[in-house]
Parts: C-alpha cells; structure tokens; sequence
C-alpha cells in the first residue's frame, strides 16, 4: 500500500479520563400540587 | 516492511480523536472454519479484542540493521506501520488470493499521513462492507469483531460507527 507523499508526521495521544464516583444527588423537594383553579 | 502485531500494553484509551482510512484485508479461515481478518501483505491477523500494534520487521529482513535514522514505528523513513488509505475509494490491491474483505479503520499514536493514505502506530478495525457474495461471512466477521456491517464505504455510512476492540 502506497500513502503518497508524506504531509506530516506527529502523534495521537489516547486520553485516559479520570475515573470518578457516581455523586449521591439529594432528593428533589417534593412540590405540592396546586389545586385546580 | 512491516507486521503489525497484536498490542500488548493492554491500555485502552478512554477519548482522543483517531485516524480514520479504508482498507483491505484477506478472510482468513481457521481450521475450524472460523473467519478472520488477515492483512495482505503478512500473517498477520487481526485482533478482535484490542487494538493492533505495528512493529518494524527491517531489522529482522535486513540481519539486525534497522536502517537510517530509524526511531520509531511508523517512522517517515520506513515503510513501517499500519496502513489505511485516506479515501474509500481506492483500487483493489494484490498482496493475497482468496476472499478479500474490505472496512473502515481507525489509527491513533505515531503516525505518518500521506497524501492518499497513512501509516500509524495502533489500529482498531470499526465496520466491513458487506460482501454481496457472501454475506454470511461479512456478518460472522462483523459478530467477531464486534463491528457494524455497512453496504459500502461512503462516508455517511460510517460517521456514526460505534467503538471497536482497543477504544
């Protein structure tokens, strides 16, 4: 196989993401209903 | 001069934004029947649960001398490295006989880019065309490598591919 002439040469550096914890999300305020006008 | 090897270091990468060319394999038949991918030039098969590493078989052509200035693989002074080409497009090539098969790549560490395709360091298979002669193994290499089966290499085909073995 043949690329052709060559336009660059450089790196691609795979990021390795921190690995995180779920985050405990308190529970929304419950909301009263609003009775029906 | 070159057969890429299967990666070793085990590392996955978790985000980056690869290569991305077509190429062309050969349908390697296990004894066993099973179907895989093999580039043309080498024996080389395809991984199909982690990337491709590509080493420089030079020194061992060549009785131990790596030639000049090599340092790396790819190097632009070899003809090392995995190899894709830029464009789907591209003529069928010779190296091997029997069943060919054809797919989209993605390539990522060292790399070399040419004006019609590029040589890199790490690669991951991502789709294969259907073969309209013989679907079944278009599929049964799609399963094995965990991969998408598309009609052709047009690029609104393959934008959406999901990851392959070594992302």
């Amino acid at each position: 196989m043949f690329i052709g002439e060559i336009e660059e040469v450089g790196v691609i550096e795979p990021i390795s993401l921190p690995q995180t914890e779920p985050v405990e999300q308190p529970d929304a305020p419950s909301e009263e209903p609003v009775p029906a006008r | 001069m070159t057969t890429p090897l299967e990666a070793t270091s085990g590392a996955v990468p978790d985000g980056f934004v690869p290569l991305v060319g077509y190429r062309e394999w050969a349908v390697h038949r296990d004894p066993d029947g099973t179907s895989a991918l093999r580039s043309l030039f080498h024996p080389t098969i395809w991984p199909n649960d982690r990337a491709l590493a590509a080493v420089c078989l030079r020194p061992l052509i060549w009785h131990g001398r790596s030639g000049i200035g090599h340092r790396a693989v790819p190097d632009a002074v070899c003809e090392c490295g995995i190899y894709a080409f830029r464009r789907p497009d591209f003529d069928t090539l010779r190296g091997a006989k029997g069943p060919k098969a054809r797919g989209v790549v993605r390539g990522w560490g060292r790399y070399v880019l040419g004006t019609s395709g590029w040589r890199c360091e790490f690669a991951s298979v991502s789709a294969i065309v259907v073969d309209a002669d013989d679907p079944a193994t278009s599929r049964e290499l799609a399963r094995r490598y965990g991969i998408a089966v598309v009609t052709s290499l047009d690029v609104d085909d393959v934008i959406e591919l999901p990851p392959a073995a070594g992302f």
